[in-house]
């Protein structure tokens, strides 16, 4: 190697130390350059990966709202339950945990048994287990069987406010009723829980923890007074038993403001298993069903001639037979009334009658004439203004409408439409009906939530669709009319003790699945009280009654009597009774 | 009387170079050991902030490594002590046992030592995990040192350079690749590399071993599958960050998490199982972390200094075999720093070296911390820098 360069004395050592030194600086030269690099130019790209990874977010389930009845008395509410599982690839003895399990949970053991040797990684064994049973089958220890929390919908009052509230499913989604109707307000708001987890998923302490609350849901006070739905429950249960008849439904509604105070009927149904007392899914009658009315129709038609003044109350009717023939020959065919044969209930002696006698003894031949001074195009609206054909908007899922047969071409739709047939109708619909007269020629939209509760308190349901349908004058001489059907016509069994009672019978045919009319019967009673100021309407429908029960009189007016002589102690209203 | 006046004079002279030179002296042996001492409490508070999950996880005690590495500071510290104190000369007699001794337990380490990560590279010892490859970097450096100073007038000739090195760097370089050590063994390579230059080897020769050394290095590092694995994972980590890139990438989150001013002492996350070997190879990434790139500038700059501070110990040593030993040190411990840090920031493979002094591990701290002691001594004896 050179030592002397250009004269000049050069250390070759030195030279060679001054390049170890020139390497090493650059080499941390570069070390610092990648860690700016590496900390902050493409940092924040890359600890949000790294975040990510760490990341967990857990959906916090909310609260469902409860469901009150009038008094705070609890109708629906959630609790805390534990859901047993398994991994089936831990579980060690399937056949004996199948066995122990089942036995112990009423699950079919072959079924727990074919879940238990399944090839997937989660099976439930059951779900919404009492938390006290969950502890005490985890305490056998049995490898591979866990539990987690998992709230269950209970009804705390059974199948007495089944019919109203309805249930949710297994994954606590309302299926029906209140349960589904008000399914997005009852549900609430899941929250959130976002948190760093190490490698083996514990959270880090000094990790990120956002927690978004959930949002419960909101409770609802409803309408529905429970001891007068018991009682009504009972009423409708003890009359099916009585009359053997197949189903009874009953709806109470406050007069003055639609409230629905009762809707139940038998058979019962227990939300708790979803099933019938005979096993048959559910469907309320009282807004799902359709039934044509029979003479409780009449108070529409009465009240139309009234309003229209084409009768009096006191108004003769000459000459009135027990048949009328729209038709010629027509009464000489079986099945008279489809065309245009049309008797009363019982046979009588043709004689005059006035419009409150035709009423109180619910004469069709007589109530046909009434109708033939309005004629059907004035008939058909006010059939309409009482709400038949259109749902009534009740708070319910799924309501029905109802049918009105009054097609171009058919000669005698509408005499029959006047005394109930061709229609078809809702017991809640005819209630409402009945409730316009109660409150003064005023139609009100039923509903059963009167009240939501928040956080932020109680918040009223928004106002009701309202409308005036016959006059005061009118409304107050149907009352009349309808105080003397119990008083002294067909509806005498509805009376009610100390209080005046206004109502009217019906009884329809069943038309049979080959569209004929049957033996069978639809008995019905729809009344209200104390009938100069009346509070409460009640609708009773009985459905395919023995013989002997096969009138509104006999079978339906009985159940009325009785619920609604608890529907006005209930309320509290001051006895009017003239007894 | 002139030649009174002129011996007072230089007396004076000389009493006030020697000033001068003690001043410049005990300015590099501070240099040394602050930059020690400042890295050896940044390893020990790192060590605990990375180790504690680890070790409630297998020892249950979040002190259970902190203790162990606080033992080997005590420990180091009376190494550091003893070896400062000592004239370094002494290991002109003492290198030679020494490296049979490191050879002797270097052969000995496949009988008896445990198996770790696929590796055998300790001799257990009362409780401890006795590491001769440590021993054997700081033996070859004194080794290396002696036989090239001895035989200085002989270099120009091949052989006499050839067969000294290759004996020695190669008979422990073949018995680290058993373990295998790879690592280790680059940075023993360059430490002798060190010495070799600073040594009066022509530099043709110098040359001639930095390629050969470098190509052998190369071909090691190609010959074994799970070192060819470990080169994917440094190549495409983000393509294989589920396996071989798995380490390079969580160093990169713990980095990147960090930013410019960390997410503060304790908070690591990258700790929570998440970065393996957090505590030991990957301790940089975890300061990092926690203390983002200003403590991680930090550490950078206490290397540079402590580089440059041994750089101007080889430069001010007053003989050759000082010099080397100086060299061969500053070297090791500046290339072991750099190897692990480029491993954490994906400039180089990772090789699973110990950062020195901060890295958990008693033995390396142990034996760093008495090389440090030589590099203080040869510091305090230096001399005005080197003319010829």
């Amino acid at each position: 190697m050179a030592t002397v360069t250009a004269g000049r004395q050069f250390n070759p050592l030195k030279l060679r130390l001054a390049l170890i030194g020139i390497i090493l600086l650059m080499a941390w030269g570069v070390v610092a350059w990648r860690l700016v690099q590496v900390q902050v130019v493409t940092a924040p790209e890359i600890a949000e990966r790294g975040l990510q990874q760490r990341l967990v977010s857990r959906e916090l389930p909310p609260q469902r709202g409860k469901i009150f009845d009038r008094n705070g008395d609890l109708l629906a509410m959630t609790v805390e339950a534990e859901s047993l599982y398994a991994v089936p690839g831990q579980v060690e003895e399937p056949l004996w945990v199948a066995q122990q399990f089942g036995t112990l949970l009423g699950v079919d053991p072959d079924v727990l048994y074919d879940r238990l040797t399944s090839d997937k990684d989660f099976v439930y064994i059951k779900r919404q287990v009492d938390g006290d049973v969950a502890d005490e089958l985890l305490a056998l220890g049995v490898r591979g069987v866990y539990s987690l929390p998992e709230s269950t919908r209970v009804y705390p009052a059974g199948e007495v406010a089944s019919h109203v509230v309805g249930f949710v499913n297994i994954d606590g989604v309302g299926q029906e009723g209140l349960e589904i109707i008000y399914e997005d307000a009852l549900r609430g708001i899941p929250g959130q829980e976002l948190f760093e987890r190490d490698k083996d998923g514990v959270p880090i302490p000094q990790g990120m923890n956002d927690i978004i609350p959930a949002v419960p849901g909101v409770d609802l006070n409803t309408t529905i007074d429970l001891p007068l739905q018991y009682q009504a429950q009972q009423a409708c249960e003890d009359m099916v038993a009585e009359a053997e008849a197949e189903a009874c439904w009953v709806v109470a509604i406050e007069v003055e403001t639609g409230a629905v105070l009762a809707m139940t009927g038998a058979p019962a149904f227990d939300p708790n298993t979803k099933l019938t007392v005979d096993g048959e899914p559910f469907s309320n009658f009282n807004v799902r069903g359709i039934y044509e009315p029979g003479s409780t129709q009449k108070l529409i038609t009465f009240a139309a001639a009234l309003e229209e003044q084409t009768v009096e109350v006191g108004t003769v009717f000459p000459n009135v037979a027990d048949v009328l023939e729209l038709r010629e020959g027509a009464c000489e065919f079986d099945d008279d009334e489809v065309h245009g044969c049309y008797r009363d209930f019982d046979e009588h002696e043709t004689v005059d009658m006035t419009v409150q006698q035709i009423f109180t003894q619910s004469s069709n031949v007589g109530t046909i004439r009434v109708a033939e001074t309005l004629g059907e195009e004035r008939l058909v609206e006010y059939i309409q203004a009482f709400g038949l054909g259109t749902s009534t908007g009740v708070d319910y899922g799924a309501e029905a409408s109802g049918i009105l047969n009054f097609a171009a071409g058919c000669e005698t739709c509408w005499a029959s439409g006047a005394i109930g047939y061709s229609v078809a109708v809702t017991p809640l619909q005819m209630a409402a009906a009945y409730a316009a007269i109660g409150n003064d020629g005023v139609w009100t939209t039923p509903h059963i939530v009167s009240s939501t509760i928040d956080a932020q308190g109680q918040t009223e349901v928004a106002s009701l669709e309202t409308r005036v349908i016959v006059s005061e004058q009118t409304a107050r001489l149907m009352r009349e009319l309808l105080a003397g059907v119990v008083e002294s016509g067909t509806g005498q069994s509805g009376q009610v003790d100390g209080y005046r009672v206004g109502g009217k019978t019906g009884t329809a045919n069943k038309l049979g699945e080959d569209g004929r009319y049957t033996e069978e019967t639809r008995a019905s009673f729809v009344g209200m009280a104390p009938i100069d100021d009346p509070k409460v309407v009640v609708a009773v429908v009985i459905d395919a009654p023995s013989h002997e029960y096969r009138t509104g009189g006999a079978s339906a007016a009985p159940v009325f009597s009785r619920v609604m002589e608890h529907a006005l102690h209930r309320l509290g209203v001051t006895p009017d009774g003239i007894e | 009387m002139t030649s009174n006046v002129t011996s007072i004079s230089r007396v004076r002279a000389a009493a006030r170079d020697k000033a001068e030179r003690a001043k410049v002296n005990n300015r590099a042996a501070t240099a040394l050991l602050v930059v020690a001492v400042v890295l050896i409490v940044i390893g020990l508070g790192s060590t605990q902030s990375a180790s504690s999950v680890v070790g409630i996880d297998q020892a249950a005690d979040r002190f259970y490594f902190f203790k162990k590495q606080l033992l080997g500071v005590g420990i180091g510290t009376l190494a550091l002590l003893i070896t400062s104190r000592i004239d370094y000369r002494i290991y002109r007699k003492l290198a030679t046992p020494f490296l049979i001794l490191c050879v002797g337990l270097l052969i000995a380490v496949p009988y008896v030592s445990p198996t770790i990560g696929g590796a055998q590279r300790w001799i257990p010892l009362a409780g401890f995990n006795l590491q001769p490859s440590e021993l054997a970097k700081l033996a070859v450096v004194l080794t290396l040192a002696l036989v090239l100073d001895r035989k200085a007038r002989l270099l120009g000739r091949f052989w006499h350079f050839f067969v000294p090195v290759v004996a020695i760097v190669g008979s422990v370089g073949f018995l680290m690749m058993r373990q295998p050590d790879l690592g280790t063994l680059i940075v023993i390579g360059a430490a002798a590399m060190a010495v070799v230059m600073t040594s009066a080897t022509p530099f043709r020769y110098v040359v001639l071993t930095t390629t050969a050394s470098a190509s052998a290095a190369t071909m090691l590092a190609f010959s074994e599958s799970y070192r060819l694995r470990r080169l994917d994972g440094f190549l495409d980590p983000w393509g294989t960050a589920s396996d071989q890139g798995y380490q390079l990438v969580q160093s990169y989150y713990a980095l990147s998490n960090g930013g410019l001013f960390g997410v503060g002492l304790g908070a690591s996350r990258a700790r929570w199982f998440y970065l393996p070997n957090a505590h030991t190879d990957f301790i940089f990434a975890i300061i990092g972390e926690e203390t983002g790139l200003i403590g991680s500038l930090t550490v950078v700059a206490l290397f540079t200094v402590l580089a440059f501070a041994g750089w101007i110990v080889a430069l001010r040593a007053p003989d050759s075999f000082g010099r080397m030993v100086a060299a061969g040190i500053t070297v090791w411990l500046s290339l072991q720093a750099l190897v692990n840090i480029g491993g954490v920031l994906g400039l180089l493979p990772i090789t699973g070296i110990a950062l020195p002094f901060v890295s958990f591990g008693s033995a390396a701290l142990i034996v760093s911390m008495a090389a440090l002691g030589i590099l203080v001594n040869i510091a305090q004896q230096g001399v005005p820098a080197i003319r010829k």
